[in-house]
């Protein structure tokens, strides 16, 4: 017992000096966000595109048209035929025209906008089947040197791409930095024109509680966690254990205070809603990948390869209907 | 037992709670905060925009009503908004409301990011060219955001002597720097030559010539940019090919190939995305480029175009 204890105030104490380290780097990328995000112009070539990969409203895409900086634009890809996203009345909405997409493998089609106030909207028709190569797809089609890459339904806060730029432009070669979360959940931006690490600027968002895909596991830690030693300490009766949990609570405490903040900067009640919706949206997603690895366990390369050219005879027929 | 369950679940509550408290308070203030300086802005609007010139006693007012961190900021929103004759009543009300010696207070008092702020402020005030003197004490800090900020503060304030202070900032100048100056040297009216920025030996200064040619559009300015594409240093070459690209001039000499010739693998690709977007075509680009780049470049080339063959 006394060993099983030891064990656990060491994770206690491992998880409170994360959350003093979380706190640091969340600290100095404020001091950062202070001294160099100023500049509300275009900075010579550097632009940003941000893909929004499978939105279920046009929510995401509006919150970064309402983006000031010049040298950016909102990629969404979607798949137009999925019965429930119903993103087929932004091709009317925004004046959206077909335009040559035979480089893009698995793409039904590419939409760009020809009226001027919307000339940053790129819409991409990919099946959800291709789900996996959409960040991909969204680098090929990208204008601008980096792409701010948003999940589902990340809302990014206003002015987002503007601090991207004013970081990006702000170093001298192109090294990895952490930045303090302005955007919403789920979002990272790298470089869109290399895959080579020395050339890779990837500006990660530092907050636990955002489910992320590496967040995940850590945040249902740092919440089991505690709720594990309490339960232990009022079995066993044991001190030590009642210690650990106070310092593991100690160290979620600090996780949700910074993480609320970081989060979003809008009002109280919007970060708690994020912060539901986000779990929320973890629950739903985790069901959502047992579905799709039970559906792969039973498809074979026949079958693969059956749905392959449906896809094509389907893309054939759209290109038909289209003219 | 039970006694050390009951003190778990109080931790347990107590610290979400102070966390949500504390946001709860931040916010408040922070609400409180805008609903201020919204009426600080409307109150100098108001003084700024009225027909007869505001008297002292009612200019000193807003010193009763509102804190003076709040007016600095409502003063600095408004200055960046406003041109013309309407900044010299704005300057008045800085000068009868000391901003600028409570600007200058707050330098001292403070250190860091604090002191980096309140510089890049006095950087920001139309004007203050006799406070820009006091700037100058920092421009030997140690700190390279104070130093910086220093300079831009003594450019804003003189930006006939732009070129001399810029020459005394010994540290490579960032892009952002290099943009925060040019907006700063814009702002101010003063006539911007970037022939002899372009001309100088100095890396900033070409760094900065450049960055000017950029934003005027300058075509006059190519012979220069192919020059300083051939530069030794790396970020000044590809600088000067972006800007070249940008304002639409000859890519194909040897000067701008040598320059693309010695590019990074991703900064090739960064300068391909950059020509086409500046409507660049195939054929002009095709001898700087390889057989799989310029297999690329067409494609990127066909996916703005409307479609108009079925397959």
């Amino acid at each position: 017992m006394q060993l099983i204890s030891a064990l656990f105030f060491a994770l206690s104490l491992l998880s409170l000096v994360g959350a003093v380290v979380f706190v640091a780097v969340w600290y100095r990328s404020c001091r950062l966000t202070t001294i160099v995000c100023r500049m509300r112009e275009g900075i010579a070539h550097i632009g940003v595109s941000a893909v929004v990969e499978y939105p279920e409203t046009s929510a995401p895409l509006i919150a970064l048209l309402e983006e000031e900086y010049p040298r950016s634009e909102a990629i969404v890809i979607t798949d137009l035929q999925h019965p429930l996203h119903s993103l087929g009345e932004l091709v009317g909405r925004y004046h959206l025209i077909r335009v040559n997409h035979t480089h893009l493998e698995g793409v039904r089609a590419l939409y760009r906008s020809r009226h001027r106030a919307f000339r940053r909207v790129v819409l991409v028709d990919l099946p959800a089947e291709y789900r996996g190569a959409a960040l991909d797809v969204g680098k090929r089609v990208a204008s601008y040197d980096y792409v701010l890459h948003l999940q589902g339904e990340s809302i990014v806060e206003r002015n987002v791409i503007t601090y991207c730029a004013n970081l990006i432009a702000s170093q001298h070669s192109v090294t990895s930095l952490s930045l303090r979360s302005i955007v919403g959940s789920d979002a990272h931006l790298e470089k869109a024109t290399t895959k080579r690490p020395n050339g890779y600027l990837r500006l990660r968002t530092n907050h636990a509680l955002a489910w992320q895909k590496r967040g995940r596991l850590f945040a249902i830690v740092a919440l089991l966690l505690p709720t594990a030693m309490a339960l232990t300490a009022w079995l066993f009766d044991s001190v030590l254990m009642f210690v650990s949990a106070v310092v593991s609570m100690v160290a979620v405490g600090l996780f949700l205070y910074v993480s609320c903040r970081v989060v979003t900067e809008k009002g109280l009640f919007l970060r708690l809603d994020t912060m539901w919706r986000n779990f929320y949206r973890y629950l739903v997603e985790t069901v959502r990948n047992f579905h799709y690895l039970y559906k792969e366990s039973k498809c074979d390369g026949e079958e693969l390869e059956k749905g392959l050219s449906v896809l094509r005879n389907r893309q054939r027929r759209d290109n038909r209907n289209a003219l | 037992m039970i006694n050390m369950l009951n003190e778990v679940a109080m931790v347990a509550l107590a610290l979400p709670m102070g966390a949500l408290a504390a946001q709860l308070s931040q916010s408040l203030y922070r609400r409180c905060r805008l609903y201020l300086m919204a009426r600080c802005i409307w109150h100098i609007s108001a003084m700024i925009m009225a027909e007869e010139e505001p008297s002292d006693k009612e200019m000193r007012g807003l010193r009763l009503r509102f804190p003076m961190d709040l007016i600095l900021d409502s003063a600095l929103f408004i200055s960046e908004r406003i041109y013309g004759n309407s900044l010299n009543r704005l300057v008045l009300i800085i000068e009868v409301c000391e901003l600028d010696y409570y600007l200058v207070r707050q330098i001292d008092r403070r250190s860091g990011e604090s002191r980096v702020n309140n510089l890049s402020k006095l950087s920001s005030l139309p004007y203050v060219a006799t406070m820009a003197e006091y700037a100058s004490d920092y421009i030997e800090s140690d700190h390279r955001a104070i130093r910086f900020h220093a300079t831009a503060a003594l450019v804003s304030a003189r930006p006939d002597r732009a070129i001399r202070h810029i020459v005394r900032f010994n540290d490579s100048l960032t892009l952002y720097e290099v943009a925060v100056l040019e907006q700063l040297l814009r702002r101010t009216g003063a006539p911007i030559a970037y022939t002899p920025l372009l001309l100088s030996e100095n890396r900033n200064l070409q760094l900065l010539g450049i960055y000017i040619c950029g934003t005027l559009l300058a075509v006059d300015a190519e012979p220069h940019l192919q020059r300083l594409a051939e530069s030794e240093d790396g970020e000044v070459s590809y600088m000067a090919l972006q800007t070249l690209c940008s304002v639409r001039g000859d890519i194909s000499t040897a000067q701008a190939r040598g320059a693309v010739l010695r590019l990074m693998p991703h900064q090739r690709l960064s300068f391909l995305l950059h020509a086409v977007q500046n409507c660049y075509s195939l054929r002009s680009c095709a001898h700087l480029l390889t057989a799989e780049e310029r297999t690329l470049f067409s494609q990127r080339i066909n996916s703005y175009k409307c479609r108009m063959v079925c397959n």
